[in-house]
């Protein structure tokens, strides 16, 4: 049980559990706690990559541990449901990423003045479901920690959330519930397809990824074919994608801004995530299959998500639909089934993990000051808050794709993947990039630049706290831009192992 | 016939259904008893109701135990009663679900003035009956349990008399329910004619003789005894008195129809329903999928619009019988025996999770309500502030309804998922959850209103009483057991010798 991912899975359950005794008043105790039981799991995920053998492809710090027993379902032998966890190349990076946004949220949400308590304890709730999501290796339990997302931010969106809150709470939680039974019914059908093919039965995902990859087309094409349409809806609604985006926008617009960021951050990335490990893991000859499909609607949404972009009236909006654009790079990576397609993929989620979180730390502060987010009620802020604004547009510069930032790197990756595949689908994507430097700039002009749309007396810049999360995040965020060997070599083993199955 | 009477002795009647003897004979004492109590001494009646069902969960319990080493199961009169696991665990169920009614009884009736006797003891006769259904082979036995359960039911509905809701209540229960048990018995009686036998194993292998030759006769008896069934579970089309009745009933009531009086329903459909058609099954399933399918849609559908916590329970309610009508329809598809033994389970383990909420629920209710002196369920509105502990437990019973994870609800709800995909059934799969995705509307509805801030904060504290609290707390303690270690459960389930030793 000596696990360090099971501490870091554990560990903010444990602190939302310790909150709940401590006394409502006694805030600056709910905050420590609440800070600690993000830090050490930190510490842990640093540890764990420090430790990380970066050379081979398969699962390490593996956790075994029986749970439950299901007679009846499987002839023979009852069904095991093992709290198993492990971490290889692929969810190290997200393990880090929910890592240090989970950190940088609980500072975000300091001020908090509003039910602390309750606060801290749906935060460190949420915190732990995202981490589980990212440790477990058993479906079950990845679904249970999936589930246990919905209620923390069912929450924090109601209580904490803008004027439209319970209405955004709501949506929010039927879409993304609407999301669960798609990825469940195909974790299940995956798990009977492999289980009566090997003649045993296993909710492992490793497990069931290596009878797939053995049995090959063996298993009948019509079973793959329907259960990777059930999963790639479900993914599509997950990870907010046209058609089924409006709820992306709606509770960005809604949630405070320290919520936004780990929503933004790592939230939104667990449906690239189940892309990544189960669509291309166990069903890539569905993804080669469905290629043309899937890069088309990647470039769908990088061209849709930006052009609505452009006509967004508020700046969380805005970045919403930016999100959006950016994650159809994503599927156009992995419709490539290329090392490269792949490895974008992967960058291109992470860093779109970091520059959200960033992004929406920069605007929370600045509507603290501003108190609105409408870009045309903004205006010449760069000379009350110089320091701010500049923030803001070096944060805007890495959304767009500026050399030297992780967004660079992540686009150019995914790009020369796509190119390989799909040449043409691939040149009408780039188009998002040119349409990303007009949203982002336009948007930046009016709100920095110009006359000042309102009076700001007396406004702070960037405070000491302030600076805390916006270096942590731009660090990294320069780091992977100009060192992208440091994500590259973490993923590659694992992504070579995908790319061979798929080839 | 004579070896049947001379088998009948007192022994092997105790052995076998020594659970139902010490209930019906504390129900008879209590009638009588009822004569001579004074006022006082009345208070611990239900007390007394509790003693018994206790001795009767355990005496099932000697049964469970005696049988793992048994060599053959215990019957009566040449299996006209029989005692195998699967009774004997649908019974642990009703008689943990009755002791919960009475307690939250207990509380309802220092309130309410109702005849607390009376009440008790029919409280006991209606358990009886659903352990007879339970537990008989017999369709005429059987028809008797049922008969037992729902009179006593329907008067325990209209026990308010100076109320014209539960009078209302009464009579529409009373209605349906009269023309549901003469559907079933109707139904039963081209068994009988078909067959010439009265007994589910031999009329078994009797319908599938003359299914070829009477396939609309055998197909009459089985609509009309499943909707003779479906109105004790609430089964759409068969749905309509559950809001009014439910409404209408004293809440206590309204938790064992909804817990107790439809798990024995459930009871009998597989015991009977299912097992007398087994034969052609692949062919009449579809009935079963369509109608599982249209009970979780308008259960939850309905839900969403609801006012009245009692109504909307009552939906809720529904939408559940729907949920725990997919394990039987999926049985269409049926490869092996296994899947059926696969089925129970899941019945069995989201029945007892349901069970416990919603005796959880219903407890919680039924203070809140007469606290607020309203059903509405802007009663609800900061209950947090008013009672941490209570709000925080009602959430937990409605994630669990909502099947929302570390709670038995949830596990329940996989176990089923989980069934049907093992049967192919992808499509009902895919409805029940998206239908229960609707579920969460509502749901989440009630809980939010509950930890909304009221702006005054002079709210008075809710006060629970001591019977109250132990509901709440024994379905808590269960609610998240069963959620964090479901195996508790699920081993024992795997060890049980359902109908006898294979």
């Amino acid at each position: 049980m000596n696990n360090p991912l099971l501490y870091m899975t554990l560990l903010p359950l444990l602190g939302a559990l310790l909150i709940l005794f401590v006394p409502r008043d006694a805030k600056s105790q709910i905050k420590s706690i609440a800070l600690a039981a993000t830090a050490i799991p930190l510490a842990l995920a640093g540890i764990v990559y420090s430790r990380f053998d970066q050379t081979v492809s398969g699962m390490q710090f593996q956790l075994t541990q029986d749970w439950i027993q299901i007679p009846y379902a499987f002839p023979d032998l009852p069904l095991r449901i093992g709290f198993d966890l492990g971490v290889d190349g692929l969810s190290m990076p997200f393990l880090l990423l929910t890592a240090v946004v989970s950190v940088l949220t609980v500072l975000a949400s300091w001020k908090t003045a509003l039910r602390t308590k309750e606060y801290f304890f749906w935060l460190l709730l949420l915190i732990t479901g995202l981490y589980g999501v990212f440790a477990s290796l058993d479906l079950f339990v990845f679904f249970l920690f999936l589930e246990l997302t919905l209620i923390p931010m069912y929450f924090l969106l109601g209580i904490w959330g803008g004027e439209r809150k319970e209405k955004v709470a709501t949506k929010f939680l039927l879409y993304r519930g609407l999301a669960s039974v798609g990825i469940l019914v195909s974790f299940l059908a995956l798990a009977y397809g492999a289980g009566y093919t090997s003649g045993q039965m296993s909710f492992n995902m490793m497990q069931i990824a290596d009878v797939f990859r053995q049995a090959g087309e063996g298993i009948p094409f019509d079973f793959k074919n329907w259960v990777f349409i059930v999963l790639f809806l479900a993914i599509l609604i997950e990870e907010a994608f046209f058609p089924f985006h409006t709820w992306l926008p709606d509770t960005h617009e809604q949630a405070t801004s320290a919520v936004s960021m780990i929503v933004g951050g790592v939230l939104m990335k667990v449906g690239a995530y189940v892309l990544l490990r189960i669509g291309v893991g166990v069903l890539p000859d569905m993804i080669a299959y469905f290629g043309t499909a899937i890069a088309l609607i990647g470039v769908i949404n990088i061209a849709y998500g930006a052009m609505v972009a452009m006509v967004q009236k508020d700046w969380r909006r805005l970045l919403a639909f930016s999100t959006i654009s950016h994650m159809g790079i994503v599927l156009l990576g992995v419709a490539s089934l290329t090392q490269f397609g792949l490895q974008g993929a992967v960058f291109m989620t992470i860093s779109s993990g970091l520059l959200s979180a960033l992004l929406f730390f920069l605007i929370g502060a600045m509507q603290t000051r501003t108190k609105t987010l409408q870009i045309d009620e903004l205006g010449g802020i760069s000379r009350q808050m110089p320091i701010l604004s500049g923030f803001l547009l070096v944060g805007a510069l890495g959304s767009l794709g500026l050399p030297g930032m992780s967004g660079f790197v992540s686009e150019i990756v995914s790009f020369i993947g796509a190119f390989q595949k799909f040449p043409v689908l691939a040149a009408v994507g780039t188009v998002g990039i040119i349409l990303a430097a007009v949203y982002m700039l336009w948007a930046m002009q009016r709100t920095t630049f110009g006359p000042p749309g309102m009076a700001l007396e007396g406004a702070q810049d960037v405070t000491a706290f302030e600076y805390v999360p916006i270096l942590i995040l731009l660090a990294f965020i320069i780091l992977i831009g100009v060192y992208p060997a440091v994500l590259g070599d973490l993923i590659n083993p694992t992504l070579t192992q995908f790319v061979k199955i798929g080839g | 016939m004579g070896p049947i009477i001379e088998q009948l002795t007192f022994q092997s009647v105790w052995d076998i259904m020594g659970a139902e003897v010490i209930l019906v004979l504390t129900g008879f004492a209590l009638l009588v008893l009822d004569l001579f109590l004074d006022k006082e001494q009345k208070k611990l009646v239900p007390w007394l109701g509790i003693l018994s069902l206790i001795i009767a969960g355990g005496l099932v319990v000697r049964n469970m135990i005696n049988i793992q080493s048994a060599t053959e199961i215990g019957q009566l009169s040449g299996y006209l009663y029989v005692m195998d696991d699967y009774g004997s665990i649908f019974k642990l169920i009703f008689i943990v679900g009755s002791i919960l009614t009475l307690l939250i009884s207990i509380d309802y009736l220092n309130h309410v003035k109702l005849p607390k006797s009376e009440y008790t003891y029919l409280l006991l006769f209606a358990t009886v009956g659903a352990m007879v259904m339970a537990s008989s082979l017999d369709l005429i036995t059987i028809f008797i349990g049922l008969e037992l359960l729902s009179i006593a039911s329907y008067i325990l509905v209209g026990m308010r008399r100076d109320s014209a809701k539960s009078a209302e209540a009464a009579m529409k229960y009373l209605v349906v329910g009269a023309v549901g048990t003469a559907l079933t018995l109707y139904g039963m009686s081209f068994i009988y004619g078909l067959t010439g036998t009265t007994n589910i194993a031999m009329a078994m292998d009797g319908i599938a003789g003359v299914w070829a030759d009477f396939e609309f006769l055998v197909m009459l008896s089985l609509v009309m005894m499943l909707a003779g069934i479906g109105i004790k579970i609430s089964m759409v089309p068969f749905q309509m008195w559950t809001p009014d009745t439910y409404e209408g009933a004293p809440t206590p009531i309204t938790a064992f129809l909804s817990a107790v009086s439809k798990a024995a329903a459930f009871a009998m459909l597989f015991r009977v329903v299912l097992f007398l058609f087994s034969s052609h099954i692949n062919e009449w399933y579809l009935i079963l999928v369509v109608l599982a399918a249209l009970t979780m849609l308008v259960g939850n559908v309905a839900a969403v619009t609801q006012k009245n916590i009692k109504r909307l329970m009552a939906y809720s309610s529904i939408a559940q019988a729907g949920y725990l009508l997919v394990p039987i329809a999926v049985l269409g598809k049926a490869q092996s025996g296994l899947n059926v033994f696969q089925s129970l389970s899941e019945i069995v383990f989201y029945l007892a999770a349901y069970v416990l909420v919603t005796m959880g629920a219903f407890a919680i209710i039924s203070l809140v309500t007469r606290d607020a002196d309203s059903e509405h369920i802007e009663s609800f509105r900061g209950l947090y502030q008013r009672s941490p502990f209570l709000a925080i437990s009602m959430s937990i019973f409605l994630l669990s309804m909502a099947g929302m994870p570390i709670t038995a609800g949830f596990f329940g709800k996989f176990l089923i998922i989980l069934g049907a995909i093992h049967n192919q059934s992808f499509w009902l799969a895919g409805i029940m959850f998206g239908t229960s995705v609707i579920s969460f509307y509502y749901y989440f509805g009630i809980m939010r209103l509950m930890f909304k801030k009221e702006t005054d904060g002079i709210e008075p504290k809710l006060q629970t009483s001591g019977t109250l609290s132990l509901v709440v707390g024994i379905a808590l303690i269960v609610t998240i057991g069963l959620g964090v270690m479901p195996d508790a459960l699920m081993d024992v389930l795997g060890k049980l010798a359902w109908f006898g030793k294979a």
